[in-house]
């Protein structure tokens, strides 16, 4: 989001402006520009653990390099700052301090509102296994080009358009033919990337028989839903009568932290956090209680944020799955569980966005954005989140494994359970 | 979805000490940075001299508490800063204003924070008596028939107090002890000033301070449509008072955008009247035009490329006779509105001068103490590139408009209006 809204309205009491001619604004060039704004987004609403010697410091730091991209050029493109402001971005060592392109921003925006992100897609998430043996379906989301494709998670991607399959040329736009090796039997798949008309929400199944239930939470973006959906598919498996729960966050690409904490609600009520900015009197405490999530100030009450649209409090023995891919928000959801005691950890060390939080401060003249780490996440308890989620039972992903019908790390999910995987 | 990338799992240890800078210097520096990176207005004065200036004060006023100093040091500095550049569209907003400045412009439902009677007063000069100046709808006032003009003399039987700070809350804090209050009001009639005396009895209660868009009959087959703030939603909500004023079979409509400060939307509202139009605004990022046309809002960049961003439900055409109300204090979105009636020669424009932003938007930017910043970040234009007016000379001037309302209670402006528009 923007930090600036536009909007043509006069101040309640100010004298009148005077007429004359404008001062000239000093003609900075389109890359200096970029570069000022750019700098002084990261340099001064960082927070995060990397290091930040403040916007003067950077500007200080990298004004050379883009001099020297510059040369004597006193209209120097946008192009020739992007690469720099790249480097003053990683100098942070903090994936989530980023810079970001506007489609990226305007996917992120859409997303929020539970919609589907522009950029096309065939809505598949694979794995390549190396060696040319193509690549494995991880995830398919449902009613976009690869599920009505029919692939199958487990599935085997041999070929896309006669070519060996890569996972960039799943991207590639215009018809796709993917030859493939299907759990269900086809060979063949026609598809084509495009726009997906709705955003992705948890999604439940049971296994083992039926005897536990499986959540699926593939983002945290759709404001407002994926939380409360959490919470239904929590009332659905315990009707369905399963003795056990696993919150499966492998693959799960961030999105609102609110929506973690809300669906963290579900199983323990203890979840929160304290978010920390560099500036002082700014903390802000989240919490929930009750159907109310809560956002506390330093100074003042707490003002709900939202209303939940139900409050179950399950006490069902469960499991978290996470993978090097479970980034940020879905990060905090796996750690509330771990960090309270209400569930083990299975899987790959997460991402390492989880001491942090914050968004896109501004965005920069050439339409891309920084986004910033602009809090620290500190715990109700006073802890500060570490950097990763570590798994209480690491495995790491297998894809090779998957290839062949086995998911390792859910079947040391149903074993921590008590029950077998069925096969 | 597909190109994932395996992160290595290093352990980070943060070692590095963070930047040290005052809450006053953070504060400074946030702010002198928007103004300077996105002002866009015609001031003479250059942000980037003020930013020296002022750190040159900032340094001073902190040099004995040089980690520790304050916010308030910034704020100050950056009201004189914004002051400084003698633009009614760039200035400082304390939290409390910018709270109320943000949730105003999003429109909606605003309930008070406490009970109110609903009426906005003004003190008439060389008397400790008190000129409504605005009823809120479906307020206590309103329900009571306390109305815009009246002459409040005496609330629970004493007079009014003298001093100003006393004169300007004793009612505010009367309502708000809880108790209902008999508030005596004199009232023009038939021309004769202070012909009626009432006295009328209510109590506060929490009222919707959001300020939307009115219309009643002022007279035979007139309507005025009162116009407070440019809230978010107006646009679609003036269409519908348009079609709800043809549906009553009126002949002539005042727009009434006196006190109205500005806002958003005024764009589609204007359409109601004139029809498809097309503005320019260049800011830091080039030229986009901003176009209403069929009812559906567009915005095309310099090289042509043309998004709808949003549409009305209801699309509205006045044909009747018009008049719009302006005065000083009418400024901003409400100047472009009377702009582009002028430009149409869709009605008359009676009234004072307006209050002189009418060439320029703000933009809002929220700083880190929960103050904020409007800044002039963009110009508006015609299509041809003429720039919009700075201030809308009206067609009937009528110059102490809001002086002699204030003094005698009797809207001249209105009144002219209503003969302009009223058949012969």
């Amino acid at each position: 989001m923007s930090r600036a809204r536009s909007v043509t309205k006069r101040a309640l009491a100010l004298t009148i402006a005077v007429g004359g001619s404008a001062f000239l604004q000093a003609l900075a060039s389109p890359a200096q520009d970029i570069f000022d704004q750019a700098t002084f987004y990261a340099g001064f609403y960082y927070n995060g653990a990397g290091p930040n010697s403040g916007f003067r410091v950077l500007r200080a730091q990298y004004q050379g390099q883009l001099d020297v991209a510059c040369g004597s050029d006193a209209a120097c493109p946008y192009e020739k700052a992007v690469p720099i402001i790249q480097q003053v971005v990683a100098s942070f060592q903090d994936p989530f301090t980023s810079l970001m392109s506007d489609a990226d921003v305007t996917d992120q925006n859409l997303l929020v509102q539970g919609k589907g992100p522009a950029t096309p897609r065939v809505g598949l998430i694979a794995s390549d296994l190396g060696n040319g043996a193509g690549l494995v379906v991880e995830r398919v989301f449902p009613g976009e080009p690869g599920d009505l494709g029919r692939l199958q998670r487990g599935d085997i991607i041999e070929s896309v358009n006669g070519a060996p399959a890569a996972t960039a040329l799943l991207r590639s736009s215009g018809p796709l033919t993917l030859g493939v090796k299907s759990v269900s039997g086809i060979t063949r798949a026609e598809l084509t990337a495009r726009p997906a008309t709705q955003g992705l929400t948890p999604i439940f199944s049971t296994t083992a028989g039926g005897s536990v239930g499986l959540i699926w939470v593939p983002d945290l973006y759709a404001s407002g839903i994926v939380g409360d959906t959490v919470h239904l598919l929590i009332q659905r498996a315990l009707q369905a009568g399963v003795k056990g729960l696993v919150l499966d966050l492998r693959d799960s690409d961030t999105g609102l932290d609110t929506e973690a904490l809300v669906a963290a609600a579900a199983f323990t009520p203890n979840a929160g956090w304290v978010y920390t900015p560099r500036f002082a009197g700014n903390k802000q405490t989240f919490t929930v209680q009750g159907q109310s999530l809560y956002a506390q100030g330093e100074t003042g009450d707490k003002v709900e944020q939202a209303k939940l649209r139900s409050a179950p409090n399950t006490t069902l023995p469960t499991v978290v799955l996470v993978n090097a891919r479970t980034t940020n928000s879905a990060e905090m959801l796996a750690y509330l569980l771990q960090h309270t005691g209400r569930a083990k950890v299975v899987g790959e060390l997460t991402r390492g966005e989880l001491n942090v939080s914050g968004g896109v401060v501004g965005d920069l003249l050439n339409g891309d954005s920084v986004n910033v780490s602009e809090f620290r996440m500190v715990g109700l308890d006073g802890v500060p989140f570490p950097r990763q989620v570590t798994p209480d039972v690491l495995i790491p992903d297998d894809p090779a494994a998957l290839a062949k019908g086995v998911d390792g790390p859910l079947s040391s999910a149903l074993n921590l359970l008590g029950v077998a995987a069925a096969r | 979805m597909t190109n994932l990338t395996k992160l290595a799992a290093t352990a980070l240890l943060s070692i590095l000490p963070l930047a040290l800078a005052s809450p006053a210097q953070d504060l400074f520096d946030e702010g002198s940075f928007y103004i300077e990176f996105n002002y866009y207005g015609y001031s003479t004065t250059a942000p980037k001299d003020l930013t020296k200036k002022y750190q040159k004060d900032l340094d001073a006023a902190c040099a004995a508490q040089v980690n520790t100093c304050p916010y308030s040091i910034a704020a100050d500095l950056l009201e004189k800063y914004t002051a400084d550049l003698k633009d009614g569209h760039t200035y400082y907003l304390t939290p409390t204003e910018f709270a109320q400045q943000t949730g105003s412009i999003r429109g909606g439902a605003n309930p008070s924070p406490g009970p109110r009677i609903g009426v906005t007063t003004q003190r008439i000069p060389d008397s400790s008596d008190r000129r409504v100046i605005n009823v809120l709808p479906a307020s206590p006032a309103e329900k009571a028939g306390l109305q815009r003009g009246d002459r409040i003399v005496a609330v629970n039987g004493a007079p009014l107090p003298s001093t100003d700070d006393e004169n300007a809350t004793v009612i505010s804090k009367l309502v708000a002890a809880g108790k209902p209050i008999k508030v005596s009001v004199k009232r023009n009639e038939k021309g004769v000033e202070n012909a009626l005396s009432l006295d009328l009895t209510l109590a506060g209660e929490v009222v919707d301070l959001a300020n939307v868009a009115t219309l009643r009959t002022v007279a035979p087959k007139v309507g005025l449509l009162r116009v407070p703030e440019w809230d978010g939603g107006v646009g679609e909500k003036v269409n519908q008072l348009v079609k709800a004023a043809q549906t009553q079979g009126l002949d002539a409509l005042i727009v009434d955008l006196r006190d109205d400060p500005g806002g958003v939307e005024c764009q589609e509202a204007a359409s109601a009247f004139v029809g498809d139009i097309t503005r320019e605004r260049a800011d830091r990022r080039g030229v986009t035009f901003d176009i209403v046309r069929g009812g559906k809002t567009y915005q095309r960049d310099s090289g042509g490329h043309e998004i709808q961003v949003g549409a009305l439900n209801t699309v509205a055409r006045w044909n009747g006779k018009l008049s719009v109300l302006v005065n000083s204090e009418s400024g901003s979105c409400s100047e472009l509105f009377a702009a582009d009636v002028q430009f149409a020669k869709a009605g008359l424009v009676i009234g004072e001068p307006t209050y002189g932003v009418g060439n320029t938007g703000t933009e809002l930017v929220p700083l880190i103490d929960g103050s904020g910043l409007g800044i002039t970040s963009r110009r508006t234009l015609r299509p041809d590139g003429t720039p919009y007016p700075v201030r809308i000379t009206p067609d009937i001037p009528i110059v102490t408009a809001s002086d002699d309302f204030l003094k005698t209670g009797f809207d001249r402006a209105l009144e002219r209006a209503q003969q302009e528009v009223s058949p012969t």
